[in-house]
């Protein structure tokens, strides 16, 4: 691409990438980078990743999982996917901006820009489709696709990406060194969620038998795939020893699906997104997939991988972990399916006859954006699941408390969502909600309440043993450790919100804490319009009497 | 250095100035609430630490792509690099507030002599 030869195309393609940025972070961002508290944070997910992130900051390596994840235990080993944690720490130090900052903006930049790697990919092929195909990315922010990205599936996207970049490097394989690009490319893929780097290593696999059975692969290619496999294993050495003997072992101890269960087809992946989401460009699509069928032997990878994709994407009807994989990977259609979506465009005007020039495919295209952010985009509104106050509070308990510190955070309308409290790099535990209610409405502060130990539990805590095999600590305890109920004397620190959509329930709240604070032992250390934090002196001895204290009702 | 190469630098160098600034520009068309120093150090920031580096190890294939494909494919290769770098440097005891300088250092070292190489 010479840059003065092709200042049309280039305006387009800076344009396209900034509309896309603008339709997914302009609004969420309340159209700035910096932010005082998480912005844009939906749920419990998205406020886990940047815990990953601040954590690697802070400690400077993922050798542990952080104090909060680990539900107190300090020896539980970092073991989920890391590479967007990493990056969003250090491009956080680098730039100045807070780490939730930076792995909101990683996350959203990295998502447009797949499209434009989609795009020089198809380049090679024919400058048409590939500026046709770039519209469809416009759907990556239209619901339901656009709920992955709220809902903080952070990981996957980044997976996402780096497999968009093997399957780059794959079309390019005949070139010298290639594999090296490869072989990165599923590491970083493997690093970052691994079902992204197996559903894409399935496709190179399936393209490649195919080819030794059409004797259509040279030397030199197998020795460029050999390069990859070589460069993945010693890239991701130390993880693949995690995700073999840890994460997999313990996976398949939890998890009873089959690969396959033809009887019960997925069908729920967050918010689930169907064909149907594209509304009126699904035809194209189809268009654009009959194409396939029909040139199949003229084109090359980056249409086979977006048949592969569309079709990859209805193995949900084949249930088991296949079929939830599958719904998954629905979500990135808008940027795995824009090769389909140019090729069917393209030979739809084809068909008319005109004599078209790449200019008018760059008009065709930009009045494609605008139609579908005109007909289908809403803007989102610049809010997260906790607010300034609540914020300043989780940042307090971690300047201002020892490391081992148990902190216990009472009833808080969004505190359901776990990933809040990950970021209270402490040993956490939270009031159940119905319990609190119960106690409330027996109108009685109680000592104990069912409480829950904050942890990210999905691999069940594992711990290294010895070089090949992990324990688990959820696994090897008794489930009183993570649930049961807790007398609210024993910990240190206590975290108490003064408001809540249900006024009812932060009054009880406040009742407790003036219950507690009329111990002489016991005193407010951090306070503002939203959260009280109070510190007890004295764990273990008795603030509230074992029978309880009966609430005095005005009526 | 011989003219051509030294012409084909100059010529890139100012390709990449241009794209930094366009960066900055869909930055604050954005971000427009924002200041421009934020602007400004997070648009340095990322060319830095994500398309720099990556970029001039990405000259070892300039006869085969263009300078385009060269830019774009160097943005995921860099983080692809960066992340995997930052985790095992990290496992072996370099603290993660050095990477954001010791790697681009490392690559762009590397990309350095590429270049020379294929002067």
């Amino acid at each position: 691409m010479d840059i003065k030869k092709v200042s049309v195309e280039l305006i387009f393609l800076i344009a396209i990438f900034g509309t896309l940025l603008w339709m997914g972070l302009g609004g969420l961002s309340d159209y700035k980078l910096e932010h005082g508290f998480p912005t844009g944070y939906l749920a419990s997910d998205n406020y886990a990743h940047v815990s990953w992130a601040e954590h690697i900051k802070n400690e400077g390596n993922y050798r542990k999982s952080g104090l909060s994840t680990a539900g107190g235990f300090p020896d539980v080993i970092g073991h989920y996917p890391m590479m967007h944690s990493h990056l969003s720490a250090i491009f956080s130090m680098l730039s100045g901006l807070e780490t939730y900052d930076t792995m909101l903006f990683l996350t959203f930049f990295f998502s447009c820009f797949s499209t434009l790697i989609v795009y020089f990919m198809l380049r090679r092929y024919d400058r048409n489709i590939a500026i046709l195909s770039v519209p469809l990315a416009t759907f990556l922010f239209v619901y339901n696709f656009y709920f992955i990205l709220l809902w903080g599936q952070y990981a996957m996207l980044f997976g996402n990406f780096f497999a968009i970049l093997s399957i780059w490097a794959f079309s390019r394989i005949e070139l010298k060194h290639s594999g090296i690009l490869l072989g990165l490319g599923l590491s970083a893929a493997f690093q970052s969620h691994p079902p992204e780097m197996i559903i894409c290593s399935a496709f190179i696999v399936f393209i490649m038998v195919i080819r030794l059975i059409l004797k259509n692969v040279s030397k030199k290619e197998m020795i460029e795939l050999a390069k990859a496999a070589a460069v993945f294993l010693l890239a991701t050495l130390y993880y693949l020893m995690i995700f073999v003997f840890a994460i997999t072992r313990i996976s398949i101890s939890r998890d009873k699906n089959p690969l396959l269960d033809l009887t019960q087809p997925h069908m729920e992946y967050l918010r689930t997104t169907l064909f149907s989401h594209f509304h009126i460009a699904s035809f194209v699509i189809v268009a654009g997939a009959l194409a396939f069928l029909l040139l199949a032997k003229k084109l090359k990878t980056v249409f086979q991988y977006s048949a592969y994709a569309l079709l990859f994407g209805f193995c949900n009807y084949l249930g088991g972990k296949l079929g939830s994989r599958s719904l998954a990977q629905r979500s990135y259609w808008p940027i795995t399916l824009a090769p389909l979506f140019g090729l069917g465009l393209f030979q739809v005007i084809k068909l008319t006859k005109i004599k078209w020039k790449k200019t008018y495919s760059v008009f065709l295209s930009a009045i494609i954006v605008i139609g579908i952010v005109n007909a289908y985009y809403q803007k989102m509104s610049p809010h997260g699941l906790v607010e300034q106050n609540q914020w300043n509070g989780i940042k307090w308990l971690n300047e201002n408390t020892p490391l081992d510190s148990e902190i216990y955070f009472f009833y808080g309308d969004t505190y359901n969502q776990g990933g809040i409290m990950y970021n209270v790099f402490r040993k956490v535990t939270f009031a159940d909600s119905s319990d609190f209610v119960n106690k409330l409405s027996n109108k009685i502060i109680s000592r104990h309440y069912l409480s829950y130990l904050v942890a990210e539990i999905s691999y069940k805590l594992p711990y290294r043993k010895s070089t090949f095999d992990y324990g688990a600590h959820m696994l090897e305890m008794d489930k009183s450790v993570f649930e049961s109920e807790k007398d609210i004397c024993s910990f240190d620190y206590l975290l108490f919100d003064k408001v809540s959509i249900q006024p009812v329930l932060a009054q009880y709240n406040m009742a407790i804490r003036n219950a507690m604070l009329s111990n002489n032992w016991i005193e407010e250390v951090y306070s503002n319009d939203v959260v009280s934090i109070i510190h007890n002196k004295k764990p273990g001895e008795e603030c509230i009497p074992m029978e309880g204290i009966k609430l005095e009702v005005k009526e | 250095m011989d003219k051509e190469f030294e012409d084909r630098l100059k010529k890139e160098s100012m390709y990449l100035l241009g794209l930094l600034l366009a960066f900055m520009l869909v930055l604050k068309i954005v971000f427009h609430k924002e200041g421009f120093s934020v602007i400004i150090r997070t648009a340095l920031s990322f060319f830095w630490l994500l398309v720099l580096p990556a970029f001039s190890i990405m000259y070892y294939w300039k006869k085969y792509l263009s300078f385009g494909e060269r830019f774009i494919i160097s943005i995921p290769l860099n983080a692809a690099v960066t992340g995997i770098l930052s985790y095992n440097l990290g496992l072996i005891g370099l603290h993660s507030r050095y990477h954001g300088i010791v790697i681009p250092v490392v690559m762009l070292a590397v990309g350095t002599l590429i270049i020379l190489k294929k002067k």
